[in-house]
């Protein structure tokens, strides 16, 4: 039965590093019902999964230029920012309502990411863009490099402070939202969004799971065969990505999403 | 141009670092998991959550000998530390490339996750 962990874990992480999120969406609900562990550690090693699909895949979407460091880091503000005003105003707010409507706007990006069928590119640079070269060039499918621009930085960095803020309110991780913000707002192309969420991710996470480590919460008897089962996933999700075509991944994060508001929902009216 | 090239350089030694650093952490995770695949009900002990530090945990693997835990934990601090070099190697990136305002940024991010971490704050 413990080798079981193995598999599921390979599987989130090989979905978390195509779809630029942290495999929790599939470690808590496993370690929970399937093998009865306490949600404290089931939330602490899918902290550690977070780091371990980041992690797993950074190094080839940095060196197959899928990731863009700079937007990451320009973006990375805004968040850490956000996550640490959501962590002062937790105590004030009531997160059952926000449960439920973001739920639906979650609900709502899936409907308007399902009907999106092509890839919504900007031709031209915000002047913010253009002032820190945020633009770049990814490979696609074919192994040809592709120029992109980045539009609507501001507005991305506004979304970037909310998403901060959201995923300390609601405990969920912020790469959806991440996602959600490079594709829909700045028109950045999928994989380049889902990479360089990937990025971001590990190093929000990383602070959280540092404190979770050393306080005892994350057990060596889950967490190694999860961050083990994540590595060997991400790095072969890493490795599929280049050559998986965009509208692919755009139909996996649909379910993801759909998936998530669905869960958003029931602890809402939990 | 010339400082195109060099970052995409430097990106490049930095993914092979990362990948140095998470096959090193999966050696370790690796040993410590064949701990718990030799001891099978391994897990039934955490379906209660009973409060125990890092350090606490290590002094009782010490004392058993239990070197595959051990190499777990070791395997997971590390793994735990490559996003927080990730972040220090890309302002270093930026410096080297005198990009001084992402390089900033990237200090900025390192230092509220460093304060974050200090004052409890769980991001």
């Amino acid at each position: 039965m413990e080798l079981l962990i193995l598999p599921i874990s390979a599987l989130a992480g090989f979905l978390g590093s195509i779809l630029g999120l942290g495999g929790g969406i599939i470690i808590v609900p496993a370690l929970t019902l399937l093998f009865s562990i306490d949600i404290r550690y089931a939330i602490a090693a899918s902290l550690i999964s977070i780091v371990a699909t980041s992690s797993g895949a950074a190094a080839s979407y940095l060196k197959d230029h899928l990731t863009n460091l700079r937007l990451a880091v320009f973006l990375e503000v805004g968040t850490v920012v956000g996550a640490v005003f959501g962590f002062l105003l937790a105590s004030y707010i009531d997160s059952k309502m926000l449960y439920i409507i973001f739920a639906l706007f979650l609900f709502f990006s899936a409907l308007m990411m399902f009907r999106k069928r092509a890839e919504h590119i900007s031709f031209t640079n915000h002047p913010w863009a253009e002032k820190l070269s945020l633009d770049s060039a990814y490979p696609n499918e074919k192994g040809e490099l592709v120029s992109y621009k980045v539009a609507n930085v501001p507005f991305a960095l506004v979304v970037m402070f909310a998403a901060g803020i959201l995923s300390a309110l609601l405990g969920i991780g912020s790469g959806i939202f991440k996602v959600l913000a490079m594709d829909g707002a700045m028109k950045l192309p999928i994989k380049v969004s889902s990479a360089t969420s990937n990025f971001m991710i590990g190093v929000t996470a990383a602070g959280s799971a540092l404190a979770y480590f050393l306080r005892g919460d994350v057990k060596a008897e889950i967490a190694a065969p999860v961050a083990l089962g994540i590595i060997l996933g991400s790095y072969a999700g890493a490795k599929a990505m280049p050559k998986i075509p965009a509208l692919r991944i755009r139909q996996i994060f649909v379910c993801v999403l759909a998936i998530v508001s669905i869960q958003m929902l029931l602890k809402g009216f939990a | 141009m010339t400082g195109k090239i060099d970052l995409s350089k430097l990106e490049l030694k930095i993914s092979y670092l990362l990948r140095f650093g998470v096959l090193l952490s999966a050696i370790f995770l690796g040993v410590g998991c064949i701990n718990l695949f030799t001891n099978v009900g391994a897990l039934h002990a955490l379906s209660e959550y009973r409060p125990q530090s890092l350090l606490e945990t290590i002094e009782i693997a010490k004392a058993e000998g239990n070197y595959f835990h051990l190499a777990s934990l070791f395997g997971l601090s590390l793994l735990v530390a490559l996003p927080l070099v990730r972040v220090a190697l890309t302002a270093y990136l930026f410096l080297r490339n005198r990009e001084f305002v992402l390089m900033a940024m990237a200090l900025f991010v390192s230092l509220v996750l460093c304060f974050s971490f200090f004052l409890g704050i769980e991001l």
